[in-house]
């Protein structure tokens, strides 16, 4: 079914938002809203996409306050955040979003993953809750005909593709491609869209263009890829894509070395790249890989919650001791999705779950984030992906050429 | 041809770095009859200690060995002195809960200290490897593969050549008997349980040096891998951790060639099920070790 799009107000929205700052105007404190999610604080994700994930809402929670809360129907109304650790497993993501269900919790923001927000949205959906996905970006979550669940993160489809049109604006360009992909929906369909265009971009996919659903694919979460590797090895490629999630990343660029089965030109990996605990796992084997992101600091883009991108990552690395140079974009993930909640409560007048998921269809924001407008599956196919490069420790932005800060560092294997 | 020999090859090494992870788990299960969930956690401290001094001090992981080692056999002496010893004489369940707990207690201060990053011991040589033909064989994990084989041996050697060796075996065979021969059982189990502290300190390091390791999800994978190889290998021998270890790294390397790289652990344990048939006491193991008198 489709979502039905109400005439956009985002300038106002924002306006009413930020409204509740100061002024004569000031509203009166109202109800508290409480956002509730299911975040990764053991478990595989536990040590890092899940903890980026708690931070970037913690800031937006905390962000949102320091602004006055969310202004509508003359009050003001602080938010507080309710979050209960999934242990990195999808079944108990959506046992715990039953139970917030159970404690009358109905605005939910989307635990870390497309497997765990693969599993809440049929809960979502049935308890009549609404959820703003900030980090589930498979696009087999939006093949289902949910009315309730919204995504601000480009899908999965443009994870690899991003990676490939990146390398094919690199001098030189590679020729062959191997893609090892993890055994979950995500990575997988990452990998297939991945292929499409790199055969697209003239490139061969190596061993072969199936490849990732057979013998370059590996489990999920895994710290062996060594049987991928040794299938790889005698193909030669030009460039290794890692269409997985940290683990696995990991683990292909240490044993690839280990096998001798390194690249001619580089190495690449959707998800883990840009995030502090790859350069940590990985120390001076990092350098030079390349990853696919959904944020990078240099975009032009901001609001009134938040500043513009540099004064969102200025503010959020201050506030969790994290490195300007290194900063973990699902972070911005989390808090996009946290303001995109906000900013459908504030549009709708209220905290009502099926008027703010009224709010949701027609909104469209432009955030620190980049655009958010959501179209008929929920999903937000308006913002692109960026392509960032491990120098000396630090990500930097090679891709799309406009914000590139620094120029791709390549061949980046010796 | 060629992938075949290379993941044949891989397999070993593999599975040398596994024995080294088992060895000591496989010693306190065949002497104490302790079987140690907080094995892994041990490997992972040894692995903190081993980065600490390489990040901080600038020592190789390698020359680092003598005082991982040192350090947790002294850990180890400790809490079997301390704690263990206190329900050495109740049921099994009770000191599975007794080491999960203490895993659960050494991980959490572990995080508290270090934070859960993972970790790697970055070596200029660890990940090189050096070409046999189209074989490539990983310097690190083959220092850890040669280590395996070096501290079984040893291993065995003190077992069964010296009195210390004698009294962990008699101590394990016999508790009341070797009492009535002068033996300290509690002395001989905090020694037992040092020594295989320290061995899991070593391999902590070695995991460290050619993989990376962080306080949440290695510790589990590390005790689960070391469980399994010790019931493949079989108690009651030196040798069967070894034994084990390389059996299993070869059946996941040759099983991920074969079908693909999720299978691989089924694989694995395809192998293990099919051992348990044909031989209930594993590869090598003794089958003395069910029948041993506890008093």
């Amino acid at each position: 079914m489709k979502h039905r799009f109400a005439a956009p107000a985002t300038a106002g929205a924002l306006a009413l938002l930020v409204g509740a700052c100061g002024g004569s105007n000031t509203p009166s404190s109202g109800s508290t809203i409480t956002f509730a999610a299911p975040v990764s604080q053991t478990g595989a994700f536990g040590q890092a996409e899940g903890l980026y994930t708690l931070q970037g809402y913690k800031f937006c929670v905390e962000t949102l306050n320091s602004k006055g809360g969310i202004s509508f129907g003359g009050q003001s109304h602080q938010v507080s955040l309710v979050t209960q650790d999934d242990q990195s497993v999808a079944a108990t993501s959506a046992q715990i979003v039953d139970q917030f269900n159970d404690q009358g919790r109905k605005l939910i923001l989307s635990p870390y993953g497309s497997a765990g927000t693969t599993a809440v949205a049929p809960v979502v959906e049935r308890n009549g809750q609404v959820m703003v996905d900030a980090n589930g970006a498979d696009t087999a979550i939006f093949s289902h005909g949910y009315k309730n669940t919204f995504a601000v993160l480009s899908p999965s489809s443009s994870y690899v593709t991003a990676i490939i049109d990146a390398l094919a604006a690199l001098n030189p360009a590679p020729k062959t491609v191997a893609i090892i992909a993890a055994n979950d929906g995500f990575s997988q369909h990452a990998a297939q869209t991945g292929v499409s265009e790199a055969q697209a971009k003239g490139m061969t996919v190596l061993p072969s263009a199936t490849a990732y659903t057979g013998s370059t694919k590996v489990g999920a979460n895994v710290t062996d890829v060594s049987s991928a590797l040794i299938a790889i090895k005698p193909t030669n490629p030009d460039v290794i894509i890692i269409s997985a999630h940290l683990n696995e990343a990991v683990a292909a660029i240490k044993q690839a070395s280990e096998l001798g089965a390194k690249p001619k030109l580089g190495f690449a990996a959707t998800v883990a790249p840009p995030t502090p605990a790859f350069i940590s796992a990985l120390g001076k084997s990092s350098e030079g890989v390349i990853g696919s992101t959904q944020w990078v600091p240099e975009i032009a883009a901001s609001d009134n919650i938040f500043g513009n991108a540099h004064q969102f990552l200025t503010n959020f690395t201050n506030r969790f001791g994290w490195s300007t140079n290194q900063y973990p974009y699902q972070a911005a993930d989390a808090a996009a999705g946290c303001e995109a909640l906000a900013l459908a409560i504030e549009k709708a007048g209220s905290a009502d779950p099926a008027a703010v998921r009224t709010a949701l269809v027609g909104l469209k924001a432009d955030t620190f984030y980049g655009h958010i407008e959501f179209d008929s599956t929920g999903m937000n196919t308006t913002k692109p992906m960026y392509v960032v490069q491990v120098q000396q420790s630090a990500f930097v932005t090679i891709y799309p050429s406009n914000l590139a800060t620094k120029q791709a560092v390549w061949p980046a294997v010796s | 041809m060629a992938q075949f020999l290379q993941a044949a090859a891989y397999g070993v090494v593999q599975g040398g770095l596994l024995a080294l992870v088992a060895v000591g788990f496989s010693l306190v299960w065949g002497v104490m009859n302790v079987v140690n969930f907080s094995h892994g956690a041990l490997a992972v401290t040894g692995a903190y200690l081993a980065w600490f001094l390489n990040v901080h001090v600038g020592l190789d992981p390698f020359l680092a060995i003598p005082i991982v080692a040192v350090a947790m056999f002294a850990f180890g002496y400790v809490i079997q002195r301390g704690l263990i010893n206190l329900v050495i004489n109740a049921p099994i369940f009770l000191t599975l809960l007794l080491t999960f707990g203490l895993s659960l207690v050494i991980l959490n201060g572990l995080q508290l200290v270090f934070k859960s990053d993972d970790r790697t011991i970055d070596t200029s040589y660890a990940s090189q490897s050096f070409a046999l033909g189209a074989v490539n064989v990983p310097y690190g994990r083959l220092a850890a593969c040669v280590l395996a084989i070096v501290i079984t041996v040893g291993l065995a050697l003190v077992m069964n050549r010296t009195r210390l060796g004698h009294a962990i075996g008699a101590t394990g065979m016999d508790r009341g008997a070797a009492r009535l021969m002068g033996i300290r059982a509690r002395h001989i189990y905090a020694v037992t349980f040092g020594i295989a502290a320290a061995l899991a300190g070593i391999a902590g390091t070695m995991i460290a040096t050619v993989g990376s390791f962080n306080p949440t999800t290695t510790p589990g994978q590390l005790t689960l891998d070391a469980f399994v190889i010790s019931v493949l290998g079989g108690l009651g021998n030196m040798y069967g951790a070894l034994v084990g270890g390389l059996v299993f790294g070869i059946a996941e390397s040759i099983g991920g060639l074969l079908l693909t790289g999720t299978w691989v652990n089924a694989i694995a344990m395809a192998v293990l099920i099919a051992t348990l048939i044909i031989r209930p006491t594993g590869l090598i193991g003794k089958a003395q070790y069910s029948g041993r008198v506890e008093v």
